[in-house]
């Protein structure tokens, strides 16, 4: 036995001898489990009454804010600590504004963003629940921020062209973050820059410029006459772009210029593009074309304007979308293509396979104006550009104008009158406007491809409200490419 | 001849299975399937715990020295329960394996104290079942910390608390305190090797009945009880944290997996439920009570199970007031 063992036993020995003091002992030790019982059910009910009058509590909040300002539709989910009842639309708020949707399942409050979320920017949702079992009522509340994303624009100037950077915000500003002696265009691609540049013989090279620790990639391309309307899609990691080359004619015919869209996968170790071909893998000429947005796939246009819907790493077969004037561009957030036809214009829906014409309200302007680029905000409202000639002093100058159901309103008209618009297109979470206006001053640069005006400002605008936010230098905003 | 016995018993129970394995089940009523669906699995998922349990406990009992003990023990009482509950870091069996070592470590001479201190403490205190309730919440809501902590502070109060009893032996059924006396005697008449085999086989008839009888009763009560009405307390924060002690008593799922198990609730139930079930499931359910009657007397196990339940629902609680 141990020691433990006996001296234990010799304790209840000597105890044996004093029956009075084991009876004591024995009292003693009932009352202490009578009084850490009675201290446990005290402190168990305390802590009950504490529970039922206590409100439910946020436990755990899941959002995304970066997928957020990308695409409608995204949810915020809050959790609680305990099951709450349905909430109405009285009892919860965000600020600033948004239009949302709230459902709860259990101890789970899905706000659904009907619309994107704007760019840094600090929302705060304020939610009045109450608990499902003992009706105690909480306010629960939650804010987050918003990503300040990057902008990219292209500054040309004599001798060096550069790629600048600015965050949304205004906290970065014409930062260089690419420079050559000319850059013809260029697109994001995740952390790289898909850049157009030229070597000594004028010959156009396509490159992977770094934004983070990595090496620079050459982009093999055919011996290339052009490369033209470079394009990304970061979610797919895929870069294409037009090569036009020269194609020897068979039979010793003579040789012709082809224009050749190729993909280049960033994720293909091999490094070697795709050459996109049409049904039957037969060659495809490309006039024009453009990524699904969010996807891989691309919409291609051929010379006889027939659209194409291709999958370029895929294995299934072209699928023809019919004979269109041109590509407007897709409605945000939506795989709905916006086309031109002769006759007006339609919307080829690639996820339904519906192609529906539209019917715009005609713009209450002046009809001397001409038209310019239009871009689609959904199947009714859209943003054009009108230009005013003057034949006498052989000036243009410029407006935007978004009209929708209840008529035409003017966006955006240049801080000079004889500036102009050159292009402008929607952010990728479509609550902003970049538009590229060219000062009085500026003058053509007189590249070949994607020619640009020196003097060049882009402006922010927002769309709800037409505010002006900022202006950067240069043009061709990534928001464009 | 109870080897003979044994023999005949698990040629009947082969005969069995190979004459009727393919019966139809459709005479079983769904209830019955359950049941034995339910049984089964506690007891096939508790067997490998309690022989391991009766292995380490053959060890300590044989061939681990009495001085081991009180040379690696601290002296003060308060530091020997502390240094008990930390000792399942080093035997990582799950409850059932812990009372045949507990009653391995009451003959080699520690007190009942300080072997009901590791008992309640070592399913939680240990490196599987940390690991595995991590996997399963990580750091959410403290359910984790709150099982540690929660584990060793209950662990210790049962400790101190029957400490304070004038003679812990009778906190013992007579017929394991009488087997404490002949462990001792035998140390001085037989070989070690025949120590461990008698050991083992009495350890192994005592405890397989019970876990037996254990598994039966808990799978018998989870078939009569509805769990719709346990999830319907799930949303209350006091029944919660009830409902699932309850569950946890009746489903007698090892510690060293009911991380997994209560997963499944954690959408439902409050975070202080979740504490309480791993907290009160480590160290009391219906399979442990069958096993621990085989030691303790029945007021003892009632005095264990009041404060166990208590420390629960106080910890469940206070989880759910602060989580």
């Amino acid at each position: 036995m141990s020691t433990e063992s006996a001296r234990g036993s010799r304790a209840e020995s000597a105890r044996a001898e004093s029956p009075r003091s084991e009876q004591r002992q024995r009292a003693r030790f009932q009352r202490l489990t009578i009084a850490v019982v009675a201290v446990l059910v005290v402190t168990a009910g305390a802590l009950s009454l504490a529970n039922a009058l206590q409100g439910p509590r946020l436990s755990s909040v899941e959002v995304n804010p970066n997928t957020a300002i990308q695409r409608p539709g995204q949810r915020l989910i809050l959790r609680t600590n305990q099951p709450v009842r349905e909430v109405t639309s009285a009892q919860w708020s965000i600020t600033p504004a948004t239009d949302a949707e709230l459902t709860v399942a259990g101890n789970e409050l899905t706000l659904r963003f009907a619309e994107s979320l704007d760019y840094a920017t600090e929302y705060t949702i304020t939610v009045e629940v109450a608990g499902v079992a003992t009706g105690a009522t909480g306010t629960l509340e939650y804010t987050f921020r918003t990503p300040d994303p990057q902008l990219f624009t292209l500054l040309r100037t004599e001798g060096v062209d550069r790629i600048l950077r600015h965050s949304f915000s205004g906290a970065v500003t014409d930062e260089v973050v690419f420079e050559a002696e000319r850059i013809q265009e260029y697109a994001l691609l995740g952390d790289y820059l898909a850049v157009v540049t030229f070597d000594e013989r004028g010959t156009p090279v396509l490159g992977l410029e770094p934004l983070a620790d990595r090496p620079a990639v050459t982009v093999p391309t055919p011996p290339a006459l052009a490369i033209r309307v470079v394009r990304a899609s970061t979610q797919s990691n895929l870069l294409g772009y037009i090569v036009e080359h020269e194609r020897s004619g068979g039979g010793g015919g003579e040789s012709t210029v082809a224009s050749t869209l190729f993909v280049y996968d960033l994720s293909d170790a091999s490094g070697v593009p795709i050459e996109v071909t049409g049904i039957g893998g037969m060659p495809l000429i490309v006039v024009d074309w453009t990524f699904v947005p969010g996807t891989g796939s691309l919409v291609a246009q051929g010379p006889d304007q027939q659209l194409y819907l291709i999958d370029p790493l895929g294995s299934t077969e072209p699928v023809p979308l019919g004979q269109h004037i041109e590509l407007r561009g897709f409605i945000p957030g939506t795989a709905r293509l916006v086309v031109a036809d002769f006759l007006g214009g339609s919307v080829l829906d690639l996820v339904a396979g519906s192609n529906e014409p539209i019917t715009l309200r005609e713009p209450e302007l002046d009809p001397m104006l001409a038209p310019g680029k239009q871009v689609f905000l959904d199947d009714e409202s859209f943003f054009h550009l009108r230009h005013r000639i003057d034949y006498e002093t052989s000036s243009v100058s410029s407006a935007l104008y978004f009209t929708d159901a209840r008529g035409t309103v003017e966006v955006f008209r240049p801080p000079s009158e004889s500036s102009r618009v050159l292009d402008y297109c929607l952010s990728p979470n479509a609550q902003h406007l970049a538009i590229e206006v060219v000062s009085p001053e500026g003058v053509p640069d007189h590249y070949p491809v994607e020619p640009g005006f020196t003097a060049t400002m882009v402006y922010l605008i927002n769309v709800e409200d037409g505010t002006s936010e900022r202006r950067l230098n240069g043009f061709a905003p990534d928001w464009c490419r | 001849m109870g080897v003979i016995v044994g023999l005949l018993l698990l040629a009947t129970l082969v005969t069995v299975r190979v004459t009727t394995a393919e019966l139809p089940t459709e005479a079983l009523s769904d209830a019955a399937k359950d049941f034995f669906t339910l049984s089964i699995s506690v007891f096939i998922e508790s067997l490998p715990f309690v022989f391991l349990g009766v292995v380490l406990s053959v060890l300590v009992q044989v061939w681990v020295p009495a001085s081991v003990f009180d040379r690696l023990l601290p002296r003060t009482p308060v530091l020997r329960r502390v240094a008990m509950s930390l000792l399942g870091v080093f035997l990582p069996v799950c409850e059932c394996g812990n009372v045949p070592l507990a009653r391995g470590l009451i003959v080699r001479g520690l007190t009942v104290s300080e072997s009901l201190t590791f008992l309640m403490a070592a399913p939680i205190l240990n490196p599987v079942t940390i690991i595995t309730t991590y996997q399963a919440f990580g750091w959410d809501h403290g359910i984790l910390a709150g099982r540690i902590v929660g584990g060793f502070v209950v662990a210790n109060l049962i400790g101190w608390m029957f400490s304070r009893h004038p003679r812990q032996h009778e906190l013992l059924t007579p017929k394991f305190e009488a087997s404490c006396q002949v462990a001792h005697t035998e140390h001085t008449t037989r070989s070690r090797v025949r120590r461990s085999v008698l050991a083992f086989a009495e350890e192994t008839s005592t405890m397989l009945p019970a876990l037996v009888v254990g598994c039966a009763i808990a799978g018998a009560i989870q078939v009569g009880v509805s769990r719709d009405i346990m999830l319907a307390l799930g949303s209350d924060p006091v029944w919660s944290v009830l409902a699932l002690m309850a569950l946890a008593f009746v489903v007698s799922i090892c510690s060293n997996v009911d991380a997994f198990f209560v997963l499944a609730f954690g959408a439902l139930f409050m975070p202080g439920a979740i504490v309480a079930f791993l907290v009160f499931g480590a160290m009391i359910d219906i399979k442990m009570l069958a096993l621990l009657r085989t030691t303790f007397t029945t007021g003892t196990l009632v005095r264990l199970t009041a404060i166990v339940a208590l420390c629960s629902l106080v910890l469940g609680l206070g989880v759910n007031l602060i989580a």
